[in-house]
């Protein structure tokens, strides 16, 4: 039994062996190789934003200091929140250790689509270079708006310079990278579970991935609407948030902190779930309540999309809306106050090991605590009128993100370093780092409580010396260049034990979960044989019997030596994984150059086009299964379900969000009218008719599916061109209707009415273009014999997508058609 | 259920119903309320912010205003970068309701020491009150990002 692993480990190459080149990186679509590539980028930028943050405290360290100019003091701040949030928490929580561990944690061989988590991470290198365009001599100005960018600060007029322009641009690709991961991680999680691993047996690092992707789903799409309003102020002159134009700038606070909130949460869960990954092992108990463990994540993140309006107290919402912010917030304590106590009764009686692991993860218990709990105190309206915008808040959000998230990455590193590069990280150099840390962290941070109450304002770029603010600012910055060096330390860990490390063996803590079965590092296919999981706590039941998992530990240590991996019955056959694809990196490309085109040159957006088009064709018709049913993978998916539909289904949840925040400003904006044009200008019959063409489409597209899968080509390929011509007859319509506005005058730029009308049916008609082509290519290709009742999955998923943008279109025509009323402000 | 449990859970019932009657005073005895909404400023086609500001009363007479004995109104408005006007004087005990919005972008009203926390959005009217009773100089500053010089706006207010 015991002489298995070893035969394992020298039998297959790990994942980082084989191919090798930098070829091989630029193409890769195995899910670890990509967690390595956003481990690397995050953990550049976490070094850049460190930095940031260590020139705001020398800026800040004496009053009256002009170390740095006041502009560049505001670009630090700015990218300093920008980075941290969206280039390090997020890409270490979400692209590197979910993105390796989720496959390795359900018992999968990759993520369920490999080529779009490839393309995920070159969408977010795009995105972040775009951010940091600013450097670039000529162009000369870095964001400077906060990361919150409130408007209408942001505003051309306030803002002239490109620096709010790459922050729109690059916050854009970037959701669209996070948005990409979310489905990909949802589909893979809820799918592809190994036999036997129900809901309530995976490692709860799953369940908290799993609730970190339905959130991803449902809130990013209220940022992007809120950067398309802010893009389109910007480039094509409208007025969304614009005063003089009778809309107000308080839509954006509703839109940004509607994903704000959840935002919190996208970076908290994560963290949450390494945390209960890690206490396990070390306290050699199982969680405690595992049950209500899970459900208060749920609860959580349900409660998350309520708590919003708790940013914007102090713009005056009335004691209405106040009251019920405060209490969805108050309510949240609930869950959270569950999680903390459930951590702690898991270390309760346990026999504790003070890895440096279970050191960050003792450190995230009480640092998250002391946060959590000056987040309570912020829950109450007149408490929080008394503190908005002061150094209090500064205090709050980094006792959460800092003594939280990133207390427990480190953790995570710890932890999960031996396995992803077969090395253990130096324990000496990890403790002096965890100390020194949480001696700085706490000598940073704390004292920004008192300045909270002296009265110091956020985001100041210097301050008056007699405000009793000197000495506490002092203490804080040498306290932030000592944090500096704790993460100094850190990364001459990772480098050095990467290079010259002890060597960890499979499972070096004596691990319960499923990726310590495996080699370390693992080989590129993750498990010879798909493991069966009994119970929860899999890979410890394996070794110990179900005894071990629910009573007290039996008193082994070393299980390594006593831990039989996979226990292979039969011998494998040729594992199949898919082939390395260069398309994902030509995609981002693409994405780039577009968004750059938007800003110096407009002929670049063709050509950044044409490259998101050619790299979409490409993953299209690369693969010989294209819309192909794969009978054993459905087999052996979790629900039965092709991964492809299930990923369909998400991403129109998700699209639903997108158009109920562009359908809600409608609602908001048209009451709003400071004249000119107005809903009476719709033309009724002309759209009726329009309408219906669309919803007979709908009747085609039934049609042409049920053709498809009795295998009728002929037909099926004539009801998708007749559904795909419906559609272009609605298009002309909607062209007809567009150009008719325009020439009597009614531009984008007109009114409040023309820039959400525009906006709102605008974006659907995208949809609908999107749709026609898509529908083309399946009828070219039908007609040539290609599609067939082997491949109707392929008619299926575009028939999900054309019905919905059709549901969508009732939705818009009811409400902004039939139900026309005009009222001028 | 055990004695800790039971006795925890009497606990935080009555922590709760205290908290519950200490609200309904402060708000019914006390009178003290969140700001809440206090009007709009409407601008005409072709004007601007800062012109329909300047015309709407009372910002068309910007200033501190006596209302009766110890009360007094401060209208007051936020640009980048600074307040007008700039300085208020009131004797001590006086009660003044500030009133105030903003011609530009959004930005902070903050006395520190006090309750006066709002926030100046373009085209809102902010509004809340406070009692000066310690007589001194308070620094009334911007605490909402607001541009390139935001941490030179201030005012003061100067309570005799």
């Amino acid at each position: 039994m015991a002489a298995q692993p070893k035969t394992l480990e020298y039998e297959y190459p790990n994942y980082l062996q084989d191919p090798r080149g930098i070829w091989s990186w630029l193409t890769t679509i195995d899910h670890k190789r990509i967690a390595i590539l956003y481990g690397v980028s995050a953990l550049f930028f976490m070094m850049v934003g460190g930095l940031e943050a260590m020139l705001i405290r020398a800026q800040l360290m004496v009053p009256n200091n002009h170390l740095i100019g006041a502009a560049i003091y505001n670009e630090l701040f700015t990218m300093h929140g920008t980075t941290m949030i969206f280039l390090v928490v997020m890409p270490l929580e979400l692209g590197f250790f979910a993105n390796f561990m989720i496959p390795l944690h359900i018992g999968a061989r990759d993520v369920a689509f490999p080529r779009l988590n490839a393309l995920s991470y070159w969408v977010f290198i795009a995105g972040a270079i775009f951010l940091h365009l600013g450097l670039v001599r000529s162009l000369a100005g870095m964001p400077d708006a906060g990361w919150f960018g409130y408007a209408n600060l942001t505003e051309r007029m306030y803002s002239p310079g490109i620096n709010i322009d790459t922050w729109v641009l690059g916050l854009l690709i970037l959701g669209v990278s996070t948005l990409l991961s979310g489905l990909n991680f949802f589909v893979t999680i809820v799918n592809m579970r190994a036999p036997g691993m129900t809901f309530m047996r995976m490692p709860m690092f799953m369940w908290a991935m799993l609730v970190t992707t339905i959130l991803i789903l449902l809130a990013f799409p209220a940022l992007t609407v809120g950067l398309v309003f802010l893009f389109a102020d910007r480039f094509l002159d409208t007025h969304f948030y614009r005063v003089s134009a009778g809309a107000t700038p308080i839509l954006w606070q509703h839109l940004f902190w509607i994903f704000g909130h959840p935002e919190v949460y996208i970076m908290a869960l994560p963290a949450f779930g390494i945390i209960s990954e890690v206490i396990t092992p070390f306290s050699r108990k199982p969680l405690f309540g595992y049950p209500m463990m899970a459900y208060s994540l749920v609860l959580i993140a349900f409660l998350s999309y309520g708590v919003w309006g708790h940013h914007m107290f102090a713009t005056g919402m009335g004691p209405i809306a106040d009251s019920t912010f405060a209490i969805t917030t108050m309510l949240i304590a609930i869950p959270t106050g569950i999680k903390i106590f459930s951590w702690i009764a898991t270390v309760w009686g346990g026999r504790l090991r003070f890895t440096t692991a279970m050191l960050f993860t003792l450190g995230f218990i009480v640092e998250f605590t002391a946060g959590g709990l000056s987040g309570v105190m912020h829950a109450s309206p007149p408490v929080d009128l008394q503190q908005t915008d002061s150094y209090i808040v500064v205090a709050h959000f980094h006792y959460v993100l800092f003594g939280g998230m990133m207390m427990g990455i480190l953790a995570g590193f710890y932890y999960w370093w031996p396995k992803i590069t077969g090395r253990m990280l130096n324990e000496t150099i990890g403790k002096w780092q965890f100390w020194i840390t949480l001696w700085a962290f706490n000598g940073t941070f704390f004292p920004m409580h008192f300045l909270g109450v002296l009265g110091m304002p956020r985001r100041i770029y210097t301050y008056a010396p007699n405000m009793g603010w000197d000495f506490w600012n002092y203490f804080e910055s040498i306290n932030a260049f000592i944090l500096g060096f704790a993460f100094l330390l850190f990364f001459i860990n990772l480098v050095w034990s990467t290079l010259h490390g002890e060597h960890s063996s499979a499972d070096p803590w004596d691990g319960r979960t499923l990726e310590w079965s495996i080699p370390s590092p693992p080989p590129a296919f993750n498990f010879v044989t798909i493991p069966m999981v009994t119970a929860r706590d899999a890979f410890w039941v394996r070794k110990y019997g179900s005894v071990g998992a629910h009573g007290v530990a039996p008193a082994i240590s070393g299980g390594a030596a006593a831990a039989p991996v996979g226990a292979p019955a039969e011998v494998h056959e040729h594992i199949h994984m898919p082939a390395p694809s260069i398309y994902p990196l030509i995609f981002g490309l693409g994405l780039f150059m577009a968004a750059l085109g938007c800003m110096i040159w407009i002929r670049l957006i063709l050509i950044g086009g044409a490259l998101i088009l050619m790299s979409i064709l490409g993953m299209v018709f690369e693969y010989p299964t294209f819309g192909q049913f794969n009978p054993e993978a459905l087999a052996e998916s979790t629900l039965g379900l092709d991964n492809r539909k299930l990923g369909m289904w998400a991403f129109l949840g998700s699209e639903c969000v997108f158009f109920a925040s562009l359908i809600s400003t409608y609602m908001v904006y048209k009451d709003r009218n400071l004249g000119g044009f107005d809903a009476m200008i719709l033309n009724i019959p002309l759209t009726s008719f329009s309408t219906f063409i669309l919803l007979t489409s709908s009747l085609l597209m039934v049609l042409a599916l049920a053709a498809v899968q009795r295998d009728d080509r002929k037909w099926g390929a004539i009801w998708l061109f007749g559904t795909a011509f419906f559609g272009m007859i609605f298009l002309g319509g909607q062209a007809y209707e567009f150009t008719d506005f325009v020439l009597q005058g009614l531009k984008i730029q007109t009114n409040l009415f023309g820039q959400t009308f525009y906006t709102l049916v605008g974006f659907h008609g995208i949809h609908v273009l999107i749709g026609v082509c898509w529908l083309l290519v399946l009828a070219f290709t039908t007609a040539a014999g290609k599609i067939g009742k082997d491949r109707s999955l392929a008619v299926e998923i575009g028939g999900l997508y054309w019905h919905f943008v059709d549901i969508v279109w009732v939705v818009i025509f009811t409400l902004i058609y039939l139900m026309r009323t005009v009222k001028h402000a | 259920m055990e004695a800790y449990e039971k006795l925890f859970l009497w606990f935080s019932i009555a922590l709760l119903a205290l908290l519950l009657v200490a609200l309904a005073y402060t708000s019914f005895a006390m009178h003290v309320h969140v700001p809440g909404d206090a009007g709009m400023i409407m601008v005409k086609p072709g004007q601007t912010l800062a012109g329909a500001v300047l015309t709407t009363p009372p910002f068309d007479h910007p200033g501190l205003r006596q209302l009766g004995p110890g009360r007094y109104e401060a209208v007051m408005f936020g640009q980048a970068w600074s307040f007008y006007p700039r300085e208020i004087d009131v004797p001590a005990g006086s009660e003044v309701t500030f009133r105030a919005t903003s011609v530009d972008v959004t930005h902070g009203f903050f006395i520190p020491g006090t309750r006066v926390n709002m926030m100046l959005i373009p085209g809102l009217i902010s509004v809340t009150s406070y009692r000066f009773d310690k007589p001194g100089t308070y620094l009334l500053l911007c605490h909402e990002y607001c541009g390139l010089l935001h941490h030179t706006m201030n005012a003061q207010v100067v309570v005799k």
